[in-house]
């Protein structure tokens, strides 16, 4: 995944101004993350609750680093996991399980913009993501 | 009698919040006086335990009278077939259960349309699985129709049940059940209706048709949730084992058995749903009043005025009837959740995905849909601004 950082999602967001244009630019960001590939999109990798199919894997490397990588059906959702991923990227399992996602989201105008059911989706997988961290 | 959408649209406190209502068809709208009947009978139900004063006495006669409305909704020749039961999914359970798992032998078999919701298809499989019968699938044509000759084709002297939906909820097509409940007659089966939209719409006449079971559910018809209404004839409602036991289902117990109390009693077991069912007959009777034809046309021409809008977007794919009160739709190039997100966002109700029908989902060849449901208290203006919320979600997702 290319190198944004949390600073640059808030320099990036903080100049949007109305809500057609936060979307716009969460379904830009979704442009960044590559394609999983057909093997990858299995039913194991995949996280419920969800109008549409969305995936995520995860790789540790020796520094315990993890590296997860998503996808999914629709691009506004992939581009809210683009956000949470660019997050979650780099960080150890500790730091993850202590990391916390939504103060994020709540500081880039995302989170209370959508609807109730949107923000249990974007909950789910926030907790996928902490799940697979305390797994790895 | 007359229809006067503005007056009719006035009797739905929810309908004051700025939000555009389209989703009816997971569940209506619900009209002043089926709150107010719920209320009444919460506020006094204290009074009603206390003694057998006459407004007890009123209650009791209010329950008895909603299954006589109900049994009118759908010209059920006798009040004691209408039984209450939590809704449409409860009732053809009941139907699969009560009925079919006894009289169902291995190689007999049920067929289901591709049409319906999981809940008339569920409990067959579930049935067929106890019983060793098969589920066959009657496919929808290439139009989205079922064809009464391809049934035909499907029936055996081995068919006994063919359980089909009065009105998808995904196309809003609607069967021929004319011909189909003569089918089934013709080779000693039986008709299991499953109206749980079609109710809404067009009530459906089973003696004129001839309908061995129909359901339907109060909350799409403007009513409380938790309540349905199963219909069946009496002579199949009488050969059949009760469904749950527990109080007030039965005559006499002992230790060793007990004997079933008469319909439509030895289905109801337990405390029933007595808020709801006031408040259905609140709405049964306040649909008494209601001009349904001209109501339902002012409603399918919204559809059509929506419709015809909609077929002029780039890439569309309208899965609905166009004469139908439901639009389902889906883009080529773009995934439905992309779209109803941004149409929550604008404060549109729609609903998306597979609708509870995965079956037909795939037979459509799409992943899913988006459904905008109208009823009589929609207005043109709801119409306009989901037409414009739908135009502003494709810019932002260009
Ligand atoms: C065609 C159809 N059948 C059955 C049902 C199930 O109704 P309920 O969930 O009220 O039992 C629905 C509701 O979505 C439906 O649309």
């Amino acid at each position: 995944m290319p190198l944004v950082t949390q600073d640059q999602l808030y320099a990036l967001f903080s100049t949007l101004n109305t809500w057609q244009d936060r979307y716009r630019e969460i379904i830009k960001l979704a442009k960044l993350m590559p394609i999983l590939p057909e093997e990858a999109r299995s039913i194991e990798n995949q996280i419920y609750g969800c109008e549409n199919h969305v995936w995520l894997i995860v790789e540790k490397n020796s520094q315990h680093q993890l590296n997860f990588y998503g996808d999914s059906e629709g691009r506004i959702v992939k581009g809210l996991m683009t956000i949470l991923l660019i997050l979650a990227n780099g960080k150890t399992a500790v730091e993850i399980a202590e990391f916390d996602f939504a103060a994020v989201l709540k500081r880039l105008k995302i989170i209370d913009e959508l609807s109730e059911s949107r923000q249990l989706g974007v909950q789910n997988i926030i907790n996928k993501i902490k799940n697979l961290a305390s797994m790895n | 009698m007359n229809f006067d959408p503005i007056f009719f649209r006035s009797q739905f406190p929810s309908l004051q919040s700025e939000g555009i209502y389209l989703d009816s068809a997971a569940t209506a709208l619900k009209p002043l006086v089926m709150i107010e009947a719920t209320n009444r009978y919460y506020l006094n139900a204290t009074t009603v335990l206390r003694s057998k004063h006459s407004q007890a006495l009123a209650l009791d006669a209010q329950y008895e009278l909603a299954r006589v409305l109900a049994a009118d909704l759908i010209n059920a020749p006798f009040n004691h077939e209408i039984i209450w039961t939590k809704g449409a999914t409860e009732s053809i359970n009941l139907v699969a259960q009560s009925y079919a798992r006894n009289r169902l032998q291995s190689g007999d078999e049920i067929i289901v349309s591709e049409l319906e919701h999981h809940s008339n298809l569920i409990p067959w499989l579930q049935v067929a699985e106890q019983t060793g019968a098969k589920v066959i699938k009657w496919e929808i044509e290439a139009d989205g129709t079922l064809s009464t000759q391809h049934l035909q084709l499907l029936m055996t002297n081995k068919t006994r049940i063919i359980a089909v939906t009065q009105m998808s909820n995904v196309t809003g097509y609607q069967p021929n059940i004319a011909k189909i409940s003569q089918l089934a007659h013709q080779y000693n089966a039986i008709i299991v209706v499953d109206g749980a939209q079609g109710v809404i719409h067009d009530a459906m006449d089973v003696q004129r048709y001839d309908i061995d079971f129909y359901t339907f559910s109060a909350h799409k018809l403007y009513g409380p949730t938790g309540l349905g209404v199963l219909y069946g004839k009496s002579e199949l409602l009488q050969q059949m084992n009760c469904w749950q036991g527990g109080g007030k289902m039965l005559k006499t117990t002992s230790f060793t058995d007990f004997k079933p109390a008469n319909l439509p009693y030895k289905f109801e077991a337990g405390t029933p749903n007595i808020a709801a069912v006031i408040g259905f007959y609140a709405v049964l009777d306040w649909l008494k009043t209601l001009d349904s034809n001209t109501a339902e046309r002012y409603t399918i021409d919204l559809v059509r005025y929506t419709y015809k809008k909609l077929c002029a977007l780039p890439n569309i794919k309208i899965h609905s009837r166009a004469n139908s009160p439901l639009l389902s739709f889906s883009f080529t190039d773009i995934h439905h959740d992309d779209i109803a997100i941004l149409l929550t966002e604008q404060n549109i109700a729609i609903r998306n995905g597979e609708l509870c029908a995965q079956p037909l989902i795939k037979a459509l060849n799409c992943k899913g849909v988006i459904r905008a449901s109208f009823m009589p208290y929609n207005s043109q203006t709801d119409a306009d601004k989901f037409l414009f919320a739908v135009e502003n979600a494709l810019s932002i997702l260009k």
